[in-house]
């Protein structure tokens, strides 16, 4: 399993671990993962397993952020490695996202 | 290309519907019986007493089966059958023989002339039933895949042609425009037919060049589908006078509206002065463009600071850009993420280190784009390519920049206006919120009998500039950080006219009032 996820016991604040690579083959889990939770209102992406984010993995983000309001979206990406940090940065992407 | 997944119309373990069938026998008694069971089973059947009768009616009446005995007069079975068998082409009609011989020789015989199965007489009804049942099931499956195959085989050729028609569109929109100068140097590598990577460079009228480097999510046409408003949207406004940073503007708006969410282009976009001396870029999402000092004494490094662009609203994109200056033979290197993305054998990234090593002073400057496509290739050992990869090295050196291309000069001789006056009023709060350089190259390129505005680089053609328009750009520049540009036109007129003359007339009647 490339993702796992966690709910928090109110089922407000998702956790999405993401293991391996973070590309195109996990597009549909992924988005299943938190459709699924329809109550949530903080998603927290945790990508302490991942070793690699393709481009489309940051489209993948996007909809996510789609997804739990725009702008005003509660998306936090925490304990990444050098190497996807500096994907994530490059895409300027602490803009739209909380970047631990 | 994928293709469809092949569907089985019919189950083949469904019951046959009846077919026709083609008895061949010169026995009288065999053939009535044999007929007899088979119109029972509701199958429509013809019959033949030799070989030569057998082909003719098996041409009139193109029967699905054959039933064949082998010793006939006049022609036997063995070449009744493979005459039938070469008549129906493509077809499958299954060739049952039924023979009274039983020697093993005669029977393999059987097979080699094209039959697909035999049966030696006498036999039991039951087992030439079964026979007939298993073959039928056979034909159809055959027939089945045939006709799909014929079906996936026009929608093939169908999309091929499309694909056709739909690169030759996209590539009179998406046209390189005048990367073809010596001042640049290109390495494309596209995935498919239609790349996810996007070069583009056009010269500005007021002299110089914009570039814009870009990369999709994603590959192939939803890629194809953005970069041609991209492109559009950058030949245009570089061509009005638009500064690079209303371009990022114009696209990122364009994209914002047409790309579903998570679909974006990163971007980079630069502008080179007329003098080759300035460089202006704005990077959203692409890796650090390089700058290499004369001799490599310096490697400047300019990272994104945007998001790409297609993400959010221009009310939420930074447009600003970033300046430096280019001394004579300065070299800057613009990638996609292809470049440094790109895997050896091992799974190891090319890596933007071995990328910056080849830019180290030891090695001349004139052999490092051939040292970099090199060694990329080399790294990937010949492994299948994973992603779309662009490469771009700018020479700055004013001397290289080339006149204006063949297609900007045409053997039309317009009438050129002799003499003219224009005059232009903008008070100082238009001009704190408008740039009126776009404003005043449109009026002067529709101006009537001005072919285009051609590039001007030189010191000596900026020093002829009338004093009016230099300061138009002088004093507007301070009002926002975004430009930095001298506007320096050449009015240039059809060929064998001198556009040193004319830009002298023209520029010499053309007076702008603050």
């Amino acid at each position: 399993m490339a993702l796992a996820t966690r709910t928090s016991p109110d089922g407000r604040m998702v956790t999405i671990d993401i293991s391996g690579r973070f590309d195109f083959s996990v597009h549909s889990e992924f988005r299943k993962v938190y459709e699924q939770v329809p109550g949530a209102a903080q998603y927290v992406i945790d990508l302490r397993q991942t070793e690699y984010v393709e481009s489309s993995a940051l489209g993948m983000l996007l909809l996510l952020r789609e997804h739990a309001g725009g702008d005003r979206a509660q998306v936090k990406i925490v304990h990444c490695r050098p190497e996807v940090k500096k994907i994530l940065t490059i895409a300027n992407f602490h803009q739209l996202f909380q970047l631990d | 290309m994928a293709s469809a997944p092949v569907i089985l119309a019919e189950n083949p373990v469904a019951p046959l519907s009846p077919f026709s069938i083609l008895i061949a026998d010169d026995d009288r008694t065999n053939r009535i019986v044999l007929s007899a069971m088979l119109k029972k089973d509701g199958h429509t059947v013809c019959m033949a007493d030799n070989g030569t009768e057998a082909v003719d009616l098996f041409a009139q009446q193109q029967p699905d089966m054959v039933l064949m005995d082998v010793m006939m007069p006049d022609m036997n079975g063995y070449e009744a059958a493979r005459q039938i068998k070469a008549m129906a082409g493509e077809r499958f009609v299954p060739v049952i023989f039924l023979t009274a011989m039983t020697d093993e020789e005669a029977l393999a015989q059987c097979i080699v002339a094209g039959g697909d199965d035999f049966l030696t007489k006498p036999y039991k009804r039951t087992l030439l039933k079964a026979k007939i049942t298993a073959l039928e099931r056979l034909r159809q499956l055959y027939t089945t895949l045939q006709a799909q195959n014929q079906a996936l085989a026009a929608h093939h050729r169908h999309l091929q042609r499309e694909c056709e028609v739909a690169e030759k569109l996209f590539s009179t929109i998406v046209h390189p425009g005048c990367l073809d100068t010596p001042a640049l140097k290109y390495l494309l590598s596209p995935m498919a037919v239609f790349n996810g990577d996007l070069l583009l460079a056009a010269r500005k009228p007021s002299g110089g060049m914009h570039i814009l480097v870009g990369d999709f999510t994603g590959h192939g046409l939803p890629a194809t589908v953005g970069a041609m408003p991209i492109a559009d949207i950058f030949y245009s406004m570089t061509a009005k006078g638009y500064a690079i940073s209303d371009i990022v503007g114009g696209t990122n708006q364009k994209l914002k509206e047409i790309l579903p969410t998570g679909v974006f282009c990163a971007a980079c976009l630069l502008e080179i002065d007329a003098a080759y001396s300035t460089l202006s870029v704005w990077n959203g999402g692409m890796p650090d463009v390089l700058v290499r000092l004369p001799q490599g004494k310096e490697i400047r490094r300019l990272s994104s600071a945007h998001l790409p662009l297609g993400i959010v609203d221009n009310a939420l994109l930074d447009r600003s850009v970033e300046m430096i200056l280019l001394p004579t033979d300065t070299r800057v290197y613009v990638y996609t993420d292809g470049v440094i993305e790109a895997n050896n054998p091992q799974g190891e990234m090319f890596g933007q280190p071995r990328l910056e090593a080849y830019l180290q002073p030891d090695r001349p400057a004139a052999q490092i784009f051939t040292a970099i496509c090199a060694g990329l290739h080399a790294f990937q050992e010949g492994r299948p390519q994973q992603d779309d990869l662009t490469l771009l090295e700018i020479t700055c050196q004013a001397d290289l920049e080339v006149p204006a291309s063949p297609e900007m000069t045409s053997s039309y001789t317009p009438k050129a206006p002799t003499s003219w006056h224009m005059a232009l009023e903008l008070s100082a709060e238009t001009l704190q919120t408008l740039d009126p350089i776009p404003q005043i190259i449109q009026m002067l390129m529709e101006s009537r009998g001005y072919t285009s505005i051609a590039n001007v680089s030189t010191p000596s053609s900026q020093s002829c500039f009338p004093t009016p328009l230099s300061m138009v750009s002088s004093a507007w520049t301070p009002l926002s950080n975004m430009r930095h540009k001298a506007l320096s036109p050449t009015i240039r007129n059809a060929p064998g006219g001198s556009p040193i003359s004319h830009r002298a007339v023209l520029l010499s009647t053309c007076t702008i009032r603050f």
